[in-house]
């Protein structure tokens, strides 16, 4: 047992997810040019495997039969393929994060809800790895955020909160998900969050950097976080 | 009555461990940074100290080292309450001694069960 797992079992933790695992290997650049054995690392996760072959697939095309998850990954690259191993840490730490603090089971949505009038929590982490995480909530669902994570008797003063509550979230999201990237090898640290009202959110990326936008849905309510990274060489 | 202490930049933390104690007859001290957490724990002497890493002015670990230098409080039990849990800074708070590691996110009650272990609470009487 590593001296890693040994503290993770003395202070009772949750086990550390199977991706950050992949994400390791897929970092030592053994297998850059080899489909088959990418492809191999990927099918072990139903849900990775069905995300790859969807953002693969043409949207115009999506009733056709589905891709091979081989011919997904020749398609999109080594380096989109990182992205999407850390997009799915991201989305793990989002859904367990909204899980235990506001006791709600998240279900994937399609849309990215640029229009709406929102709140923006920001945090930027740089290391290994560089790039931002945003957490999105309209204005119109931050007292519902406030009280499934406060409780009832914050109504009242629920508006005045959540900005505090945005952060917070976005904090735990975000301590998660470096914490996968630390382990997997992508040692970075993190920037305080900032959080701001956006009408109209337009996502500020290079060219050079790759981004996954996660739409999620509860209760009817939509909710975002999205990806912004610097693509990461293998070695 | 015990005294417990939550050092926390986020107010929204700060409640949850107000609110998870609410029922016991104890006394929740709260300070935003480590700075101030030590400060009020020097004062206060509480029985136990829930503990954020990533905070402003002083971050937690340079808190726990004081806190475990210091004659007075030494001996608190201190819980670590935060996001963070990489194989790297598990190493470096187990070598500073704690009483217990919670990683965020979490529940009330895991608060109230951990604490228990360290520390008499008591319900209020109705």
């Amino acid at each position: 047992m590593t001296e890693a797992n040994a503290l993770i079992e003395k202070y009772k933790l949750a086990p550390v997810p199977p991706n950050v695992s992949r994400l390791s290997v897929l970092l030592q650049g053994r297998f850059a040019s080899n489909a088959v054995e990418i492809a191999q690392i990927i099918k072990d996760d139903p849900i990775l495997s069905a995300r790859l072959i969807r953002i693969a697939t043409n949207p115009k095309r999506r009733d056709e039969e589905p891709m091979e998850i081989e011919a997904a990954v020749m398609r999109l690259g080594v380096g989109s393929i990182l992205v999407l191993v850390m997009g799915e840490l991201l989305i793990n730490a989002v859904l367990r994060a909204f899980s235990t603090m506001l006791g709600v089971a998240l279900e994937p949505l399609d849309s990215e809800g640029r229009e709406l009038k929102q709140f923006v929590g920001k945090i930027q982490f740089a290391g290994k790895a560089n790039g931002h995480v945003f957490l999105r909530i309209p204005v119109s669902v931050g007292p519902w955020f406030v009280t499934h994570a406060l409780g009832q008797e914050y109504a009242a003063t629920a508006e005045e909160l959540v900005p505090d509550v945005v952060g917070e979230m976005l904090n735990i999201v975000c301590g998660n998900f470096k914490s996968n990237l630390c382990d997997a090898g992508l040692t970075c640290k993190l920037f305080p969050p900032t959080v701001q009202v956006s009408e109209g959110f337009e996502l500020e990326w290079s060219e050079e950097e790759k981004k996954q936008r996660i739409g999620m849905t509860t209760e009817g309510l939509p909710f975002f976080c999205d990806l912004v990274i610097t693509p990461i060489a293998t070695t | 009555m015990a005294k417990i202490l939550t050092v926390d930049d986020s107010k929204m933390v700060r409640m949850i461990v107000g609110s998870a104690f609410g029922a016991y007859d104890c006394q929740v001290l709260s300070a935003e940074n480590g700075a101030e957490g030590l400060e009020i724990a020097r004062r206060e002497k509480p029985d136990i100290i829930f503990l954020d890493i990533t905070m402003p002015v002083m971050d937690g670990l340079e808190t726990l080292g004081k806190i475990r230098s210091d004659g007075d409080l030494s001996k608190v039990p201190v819980v670590m309450l935060t996001a963070e849990s990489d194989g790297e800074r598990l190493g470096i708070v187990d070598k500073l001694s704690v009483s217990c590691y919670i990683a965020k996110p979490f529940k009330g009650e895991q608060l109230v069960e951990v604490a228990s272990k360290v520390v008499a609470l008591n319900r209020k009487s109705a």
